[in-house]
């Protein structure tokens, strides 16, 4: 009798179930995957566990099915980094324990739905700012561009608190470096300073979500 | 190396009387003036020496100017809320430059700019979910080549909604879509039958190739959406293999797998030296080994694979030691003080080779050299010498260019230097006939050996190239460069004018710098 346990210990993302294995077989994992506000299983989500021991070669992956589910056969006893990805979810990373017991387990994956937040971003005189650096600060990076009415969209944002600030036009807007423009025809250039959301020329409490 | 070749030229003229540059910003489309556009005039920086930005805006009725700024070479750029600046049709970025001489006063330059055009749409994959993180292009219709600055930019990341949004010039587009792969430089054990997604460029809708594409129509001030585009799927491959060689210990080979645009995370081998690259589209990849122990550095020669089909195959790279390479310079008078060194033509990771030293008997040695294939420079030859023959082991090889992809295994070197090459000289004008601000002049054997002879002139100094094998050569004549790519050097020499060098000629040709890029002789 060959069997496997399967523990998580990140606890908040996971439970562990019950089910049975074959007698005979070699070490096999497997779940179900989930959109964690729904319940609903999610389908064509990447799996992969990676072993945490260093230099490894290799990693095993598996593909979830329409009805959510995935499994991986033949995996070696040893404590795995397990993630599963699909488009428009974000999961953190769990450790999964894989031993030769008698006691079978499976593991359910919870993938959390990304959020996104837009707006716009006019100037002192109210007019729309094309090309402005927009960037989400937070949990992760993101970072977008406004276009020609001023509007931005951040997407694939980790559920979570954000700062949101507006810098002028990215340097990818600008061919060259940007350098003090010499001017003689009477007008200024003018530069628009990094701005927080709503209207603030600094973060007050500085990375706050540390 | 000799794919990108970056080169700065240094215009002679700064402290000299002031330029001037004028004009008329214009909506093309409404053909009307136009106010509120932002230009500005960025001098190519030379090294070390910046050239100050210069900046106006145009008023009511669409004029602009400049009145004083340095002579130099700029490049023009305007901006403007909604609106796009168009570019001339010119294939050369180089060519898009502004050169300013000395009391130049361009006082009518029309710049045109476009209600920008708007083309929107997602990526999806086989299944209908969106791809996030694909790279949206729009190429335009009739050309390999961008035309507009801003068509430089017509591109944009999808979102996690698989959404994109494309700004720039109205015309016609082709647009396409890529994602790079998931690949991973670990072997991704899958025992459920799936295999990591990989793609194809794809072409809106759903073409695997330009020719079978939709164009797309983007209308100046206008949101073109629903630019939908489904990604081809391609099979997912895997390239696997051996490192033999690897020394008794702890440390493990690293494997290096790259293609000609990308590189990636090396992988690195197992106990037995054992690896595998997992989602591999089809491409042709390129595969080195590398072994570092302390003082100890193994390599393994570039082994070139072909994914096409289902198969995976087998690479065996075998370390190897750097090898030493002996060889003798034979020239008239003495060779001695003369240095030999070897300019590697595959990649290389960093390697560094001592010695060449030219001995008293005309001997020298090299080492470490791995695997690959190598052209033999002499450095700091006398006036008109030349490299005139390099045998391995008493074969001739040509362009003085050696294999040693197999390694060295004792071969050994016989340069033989010529003292009377040829010349070629001459002056750059312009073609109203003054002396041409900035141009860059090459004279080459093939286009890929550019570098070899190379010269930046500034206005009125004389190009002059010595030391020639005899041999027939092409004379390139090129706008002030910043870049000098690969694509750009192969257009330039098959344009140019061909030149015969004979030993100990001594040739004069001056030429007329045009825009286009090509030397017309002046007769």
């Amino acid at each position: 009798m060959r069997n496997i346990r399967v523990t998580l210990l990140v606890a908040a993302l996971c439970c562990e179930a019950s089910g049975q294995t074959a007698p005979g077989q070699a070490p096999h994992v497997e779940g179900v995957v989930v959109d964690s506000l729904t319940g609903v299983p999610l389908p064509r989500v990447r799996v992969t566990l990676k072993d945490l021991a260093a230099a490894v070669t290799e990693q095993y992956g598996a593909q979830s099915t329409e009805e959510g589910k995935f499994s991986v056969d033949g995996v070696k006893p040893g404590s795995y980094s397990v993630v599963g990805q699909r488009v428009g979810y974000v999961m953190p990373r769990v450790k999964v324990t894989v031993k030769v017991d008698d006691k079978p387990s499976s593991v359910q994956l919870q993938l959390v739905p990304v959020g996104g937040i837009s707006g716009r971003i006019t100037d002192s005189d109210g007019e729309p700012v094309e090309h402005a650096s927009v960037t989400a600060e937070g949990l992760t990076r993101r970072e977008s561009t406004t276009d020609e009415k001023g509007h931005f969209r951040l997407g694939g944002l980790a559920p979570g608190k954000y700062r949101i600030k507006a810098s002028h036009a990215s340097q990818f807007y600008r061919l060259y470096f940007i350098l003090p423009e010499i001017r003689s025809d009477g007008r200024r250039e003018v530069y628009n300073a990094t701005t927080y959301y709503p209207s603030a020329l600094s973060s007050s409490t500085r990375d706050w979500w540390r | 190396m000799r794919s990108l070749a970056l080169l700065f030229l240094l215009c002679g003229c700064l402290s000299a009387q002031p330029a001037s540059f004028a004009g008329t910003v214009v909506d093309a489309i409404a053909q009307r003036p136009l106010a509120g556009a932002h230009i500005t005039l960025t001098g190519v920086v030379p090294f070390g020496n910046p050239i100050p930005t210069y900046g106006a805006t145009s008023g009511e009725d669409g004029h602009f100017s400049i009145p004083k700024l340095a002579p130099a070479v700029y490049s023009l750029s305007a901006q403007r809320n909604g609106f796009v600046y168009i570019q001339e049709d010119h294939q050369e970025p180089l060519e898009r430059r502004i050169a300013l001489r000395a009391g130049d006063a361009i006082t009518d330059r029309t710049v045109e700019m476009a209600p920008s055009a708007v083309i929107t749409g997602r990526v999806v994959d086989a299944y209908g979910d969106p791809v996030e993180n694909a790279y949206v292009r729009a190429t335009r219709v009739g050309g390999n080549s961008p035309i507009s600055i801003v068509e430089d930019r017509m591109f944009s990341p999808t979102d996690e909604r698989g959404e994109f949004r494309i700004v720039g010039a109205p015309g016609e587009f082709y647009v396409s879509a890529t994602k790079q792969p998931g690949r991973v430089a670990l072997r991704e054990i899958r025992t459920d039958g799936s295999e990591i997604p990989v793609y194809g460029e794809t072409w809106h809708p759903e073409a695997e190739s330009r020719a079978k594409a939709v164009v797309v129509e983007a209308v100046a001030g206008r949101e073109t959406t629903g630019i939908d585009i489904r990604l081809v799927r391609k099979k997912s491959l895997h390239i696997s293999g051996v490192v033999t060689g690897t020394p008794d210990g702890s440390a493990r080979a690293q494997v290096f797998l790259h293609t000609k645009s990308l590189g990636m995370p090396p992988a690195t081998a197992d106990a037995d030296g054992r690896f595998t690259f997992s989602g591999l589209a089809p491409d042709e990849y390129q595969l080195t080994a590398r072994y570092e122990a302390g003082a100890l550095e193994l390599m393994s020669r570039t082994v070139e694979v072909r994914l096409e089909v289902a198969e995976d195959h087998s690479v065996n790279l075998e370390l190897a030691a750097g090898e030493g390479v002996s060889g003798n310079v034979e020239m008239e008078g003495t060779a001695q003080g003369l240095k030999v060194r070897l300019d590697a033509l595959t990649q290389m990771q960093g390697v560094e080779m001592k010695g060449g030293e030219v001995d008293r008997t005309g001997n020298f040695n090299i080492t470490p050299v791995y695997p690959g294939r190598f052209r033999v420079r002499v450095d700091t030859m006398p006036e008109n010498a030349y490299i005139r023959t390099v045998r391995v082991d008493g074969e001739a090889v040509a362009d003085t260019a050696i294999d040693f992809t197999r390694g060295v295994k004792g071969a050994k070197l016989k340069i033989t230097v010529g003292v009377n090459g040829g010349s070629v000289e001459g002056l750059v004008s312009s073609e109203d006939g003054k002396p041409a601000c900035c141009a860059m002049v090459v004279l080459a054997e093939k286009a890929e050996y550019v570098n070899d002879h190379m010269k930046a002139v500034k206005a009125g100094e004389k190009y002059r190239f010595t030391g020639l094998r005899p041999g027939k050569y092409r004379l390139i004549v090129s706008g002030p460069a910043q870049e000098f790519g690969t694509q750009t050097a192969e257009t330039l020499f098959s344009k140019a004018p061909e030149i015969e060098v004979h030993e100990g000629d001594r040739i004069t040709r001056d030429v007329t710098f045009k825009p286009r890029g090509s030397a017309s002789e002046k007769h």
